[in-house]
């Protein structure tokens, strides 16, 4: 495909005159005739020339939700929602560095600026020659002394504050580093927690919160008053980081904590109390939960389940005895069940421990040896849980994780689970009945 | 992270009118059966009646099973990548209650046609109980998916809309884009969704009237003990002078609803096993299309309505029943004497249909050879 170089040519030789450089049009035109033969994409080979007679290197333009790890020389037009200052000592000296939160269409951002560009709340600007670095796990745009940082007419780019960001959103819908959270929850459980840091010791608020849609743990690094059982809370500006795997409210020293004027009642979490179980495409579609309750089939039982041996030192799962850390040990038995849940709308992982293995099976590890018997025959005992379980329906609450290995909850409860077939047939039935608009039989008498 | 396939839940008589088979991307990428209403199945759990078995090999070993639900049967295919399934199989009695996972697959011989089958990944035996189960979570899951099929053909939306749209009402995105697929491939699908809605109730009303039947929880051995308990009532038997010829009736020997085929679907106008004569003769040797037959069997005359219990008078059901086990020397009943000998005791050829249909979809019978009947 022959490409119109001209304009290419054109753009060029413009963008290198406004930093004073002359280059004859001739050889930038053969250039990128020879790079564009090589099949160097277009925009690639305009910058690489830029960069090679003028030194020019263009941005590229990225909208938030875009950015990635490492990346640099971006540029980004947003809005300041939130900035505040910080002291930190770098190459012990004391220096004030500004820390804040943007957003633009796509979504949040937090950054770090490491000059004064004088920037206040509500600013929207135009940064160029922007990095990314990650910062406790999410990408944070940073930019510095070579940056360069243009105050736009805030007025002019209404859309940028992104509506959103005004309506508290509720926990169940919360992703895993999402900054600039603002949510409403009501505090079930908190307690003053005193932890070592590289600073030393310090007393940090953990405890779960709830809302109509669900369970989270939260964690804040100052102490608020406000976080006691029972209370309604408004939080702005918080922020979620994954702990062990579950979306976890952060509220660190830019987080507002306030009263909630319309309290969270009984009634509203009543759902979420009661454990009514979550449909799976709900839940497998959130980052991980917090204590929730699901309910399906067992539609397959999973190798390894059963009886296993753990290293006694580090609780590996270990096979004849050999643990890869420590060696040659004397393990010791334990059971779990791996097993597939599917409703019909999702599918994950459930892991049961030894005591809900024994619930659902009835058997105790002493049974499952005997099961196996002299020679530890391991596969009858798996067979024989596949066969005891394949099909049921059960009920099961715990705290749910996304990872390598697909979507896991671990359970801290389970019951198989019965309900009355003719009774929920007949309700079915009515329900049917009452909607179907042409009785089946009439009119029906086609190709089906 | 591969998201896992979610196992839907279709009833055997939607998978079997099944037509539709992408698969997008690369060869890796997995295939997919939309089904008419949108559900985009790659792995289905089902749990039904396991009612025939064959070793089909001739040289490999291939097992090929029916796994009748009340609408319909699934054909189960498990061959030498299925070493585990197979000898689970091959180690059965039929019947008895099944639960099986598995992938769907089709089959496609050269007129055009498209037959779906199952090859299973993980099975069991079940109990009555969680068959019941399985029948309400199926028949919710389906009626949600009627609905939302309905809403999309009345919307006027498209596209992208169209998917915003059945999203909002709690479609997951996967069965948006199933719905938007179905909408424009199934011709005719409004019908079938009636036709399905009908097969669905049927099937929902025969787990209310539960008189006879075993309660749930109990398992299979309790059921048949409750089987081979119950005596033959031989003053039920009556003579009647009727005359009875085959072709006159529907002989019901699928627990399929009837299906009339004058005007089949357009998709299996050509499929060559399917006669609307003599059903008797449907018997194809290729292992692949023995699925065909025993299904889709129809006199052509009889109205669609499938059978319904009726629930003020359940003798019908409880004659034939009677009948079946007296009239079987060891072999099970052919259909023709059975049907001679119900209407010698009074009945209609649509209630021994009707009675032979509900039957079947409780488990009390089935078929172990076409054209004859036993009781489980």
């Amino acid at each position: 495909m022959e490409v119109k170089i001209a304009p290419h040519v054109d753009e060029i030789i413009r963008a290198l005159g406004t930093t004073g450089t002359t280059v004859n049009q001739a050889i930038i035109k053969e250039e990128l005739t020879r790079l564009l033969e090589f099949k160097v994409p277009v925009e690639e080979a305009k910058r690489s020339l830029l960069k090679k007679y003028g030194n020019i290197d263009i941005p590229s333009v990225k909208k938030l939700s875009e950015l990635g790890a490492g990346e640099r020389n971006i540029e980004v037009t947003a809005r300041i929602l939130e900035i505040n200052t910080k002291v930190v000592g770098i190459k012990e000296q004391e220096r004030t560095i500004f820390m804040g939160t943007m957003v633009d269409e796509t979504g949040a951002r937090s950054f770090t600026a490491w000059e004064d560009f004088g920037l206040e709340k509500g600013d929207v600007v135009k940064v160029t020659n922007a990095y990314v670095r990650m910062w406790q796990g999410m990408p944070e745009i940073n930019f510095g002394a070579r940056s360069k940082v243009e105050k736009l007419d805030s007025s002019a780019l209404e859309p940028l504050l992104s509506k959103d960001l005004e309506r508290p959103v509720l926990l169940a819908e919360l992703k895993e580093g999402e900054p600039a959270v603002h949510t409403v929850i009501r505090i079930m459980e908190s307690a003053q927690q005193e932890i070592n840091t590289k600073n030393g010791p310090r007393t940090i608020v953990t405890g779960t919160a709830i809302d109509s849609t669900a369970k989270l743990p939260f964690t804040s690094w100052v102490p608020s008053p406000e976080l006691t059982a029972g209370n309604t809370v408004e939080i702005k500006n918080a922020y979620m980081r994954s702990w062990q795997g579950i979306p976890t409210i952060n509220m660190g020293e830019f987080t507002s904590v306030s009263h909630s004027e319309t309290p969270i009642d009984d009634s509203d979490i009543v759902m979420v109390m009661d454990h009514v179980p979550i449909r799976l495409d709900k839940i497998t579609d959130r980052d991980g939960a917090f204590d929730v309750s699901i309910e399906g089939n067992i539609i397959s039982v999973r190798p390894g389940s059963g009886l296993i041996t753990r290293c006694p030192e580090c609780n590996r799962v270990i096979q004849k005895n050999i643990c890869r850390v420590h060696g040659l040990v004397k393990g010791r038995n334990d059971m779990r069940i791996k097993y597939i849940l599917d409703d019909g709308t999702g599918a994950l992982t459930v892991v049961l421990g030894a005591d809900l293995t024994q619930k659902v099976t009835g058997y105790s590890i002493e049974k499952a040896r005997e099961i196996a018997g002299a020679d530890m025959n391991l596969s009858v005992v798996e067979e024989k849980i596949r066969g005891k379980l394949m099909g049921l329906s059960m009920r099961m609450r715990g705290n749910m994780t996304k990872g390598e290995y697909g979507i896991t909850l671990v359970a801290s409860d389970v019951e198989v689970t019965e309900i009355n077939p003719a009774a929920a047939a007949a309700d079915l039935v009515k329900e049917m009945e009452g909607a179907i608009h042409h009785s089946p039989g009439q009119g029906d008498s086609g190709p089906w | 992270m591969v998201e896992r396939e979610v196992a839907w839940r279709v009833f055997a008589h939607e998978f079997i009118h099944s037509d539709y088979f992408f698969h997008d991307g690369d060869e890796f990428s997995p295939n997919y059966l939309v089904t008419p209403t949108g559900a985009r199945v790659n792995r289905l759990y089902f749990v039904g009646v396991l009612t025939e078995i064959d070793n089909l090999g001739a040289g490999e070993d291939m097992w090929r099973a029916r796994v009748s639900d009340p609408t319909g049967a699934f054909s189960v295919y498990a061959g030498q990548y299925q070493p585990q399934a197979s000898v689970f199989l091959s180690g059965l009695d039929v019947p008895c209650f099944v639960a099986i996972t598995g992938k769907a697959r089709t089959y496609e011989p050269e007129d055009g046609t498209i037959y779906t089958s199952v090859r299973p990944e993980e099975l069991n035996t079940a109990n009555d109980s969680i068959r019941d189960r399985w029948i309400v979570d199926t028949a919710r899951l389906t009626y949600e998916r009627i609905g939302l099929v309905r809403s999309a053909m009345d919307s006027g939306l498209k596209g992208d809309e169209l998917t915003d749209m059945l999203v909002q009402s709690g479609a997951s995105p996967k069965l948006a884009n199933g719905i938007l697929r179905a909408v424009s491939h199934y011709t005719d699908l409004d019908k079938y969704l009636n036709t399905l809605s009908g097969v669905i109730v049927d099937a929902l009303k025969n787990l209310t009237s539960d008189d006879q039947y075993p309660s749930p929880g109990t398992g299979i051995s309790h059921a048949m003990e409750e089987v081979a308990r119950s005596k033959p009532a031989e003053d039920m038997v009556k003579e009647t002078p009727a005359r009875y010829s085959i072709e006159d009736t529907q002989p019901a020997q699928s627990p399929e609803p009837a299906q009339p085929t004058q005007s089949p679907q357009p998709a299996r106008s050509t499929e060559p096993a399917q006669s609307t004569q003599s059903p008797h003769i449907v018997q194809s040797t290729e292992p692949e299309n023995a699925r065909v037959a025993g299904k889709e069997i129809d006199d052509g005359t009889t109205d669609s309505e499938p059978a319904r219990p009726e629930e003020d008078k359940p003798e019908p059901d409880e004659m034939v029943y009677e009948l079946m086990g007296i009239m079987d020397k060891g072999n099970g009943v052919p259909v023709t004497e059975l049907v001679d000998e119900s209407k010698r005791s009074g009945l209609t050829d649509e209630q021994v249909d009707g009675a032979v249909k509900t039957l079947m979809s409780e488990g009390r019978c089935y078929e172990p050879r076409i054209g004859v009947l036993r009781r489980v």
